[in-house]
């Protein structure tokens, strides 16, 4: 069982109870990212919002039966995903997340022998303190999350969101570890860009 | 030694604590004796906090939980 096993424990009583509150608390956990993350695979938002809504409807009908072998988080979004998938194919859509690096954003930020063409300094306006207060700077970065490569941004929100385990995100995206390590960096990487950009324009 | 480009490359791995305890401590060789890089692992840091506080601004989306609240008849 993940970290969240407490937590998960007490949802689940709740949600097997009927209990209005216990399913608000999951509901505000997850939708958001859901949403996301049904998106990254259909590239329909409207599409992606009727799965979610699907989902929860399919998660109320199936949790007596939920046998705890993954994290509450992990078999939502396996149902997520399968639904999704399911829904790509109907509309005769690929269903695998395009997951090549070829870009090489990285190496980019490089010259030949491996120095940064533009030295990093600390930033002094971005803080989590200053930009927490400062909706504004988040809404920057929730650009930047809508316009990554949708590989990139469906691992992003399952690990670096949701915090599901690397194990679960491979299980529910069909990707491989290292596939999965890989789209992650190159995701808080390309943010980070982005955010340094903002920092050095001083535009927060 | 690693360059730059290495650090940029294993920053996200050392970070989650998922490097050897070798690279681990080439890595931490390398932040002792280059600022740039310095810096950039403190950006790192602090951009895996904002995507984490960026989930909690984008997930205020409850319109639909009406809709699905009263499919169930869920006792408040």
């Amino acid at each position: 069982m993940s970290k969240h096993g407490d937590n998960d424990k007490l949802a689940i009583q709740g949600l097997i109870a009927g209990e209005r509150t216990a399913f608000e608390t999951v509901y505000r956990r997850h939708n958001g990212s859901m949403v996301r993350v049904a998106s990254a695979i259909l590239s329909n938002r409207a599409s992606a919002e009727e799965i979610a809504q699907e989902t929860w409807m399919a998660v109320l009908r199936k949790i007596g039966g939920f046998e705890g072998r993954s994290s509450l988080a992990g078999w939502i979004f396996t149902i997520l995903t399968n639904k999704a998938k399911t829904r790509a194919k109907r509309d005769g859509r690929s269903v695998s997340l395009d997951t090549s690096v070829n870009d090489d954003s990285i190496d980019d930020a490089f010259d030949g022998r491996g120095r940064w063409k533009d030295m990093p300094e600390i930033w002094d306006e971005i803080t989590p303190d200053r930009v927490v207060n400062g909706r504004q700077m988040l809404s920057h970065l929730s650009d930047a999350i809508e316009h990554l490569p949708p590989a990139q941004r469906a691992v992003l929100i399952l690990r670096g969101q949701q915090e599901l385990e690397a194990a679960e995100v491979c299980d529910i995206l069909g990707l491989s570890e290292g596939n999965v390590r890989v789209l992650l960096h190159r995701a808080r990487f390309s943010l980070r860009q982005t955010l340094d950009r903002i920092e050095r324009e001083k535009e927060i | 030694m690693l360059s730059c480009r290495d650090l940029a490359h294993k920053a996200d791995a050392f970070l989650d604590g998922e490097l050897s305890s070798w690279k681990k401590l080439q890595v931490r060789l390398h932040l002792s004796m280059c600022n740039g890089c310095y810096a950039f692992m403190d950006q790192m840091r602090t951009t895996r906090q904002l995507v984490k506080a960026e989930a909690q601004v984008s997930a205020n989306n409850d319109t639909k939980i009406d809709d699905i609240l009263s499919e169930f008849h869920m006792k408040k």
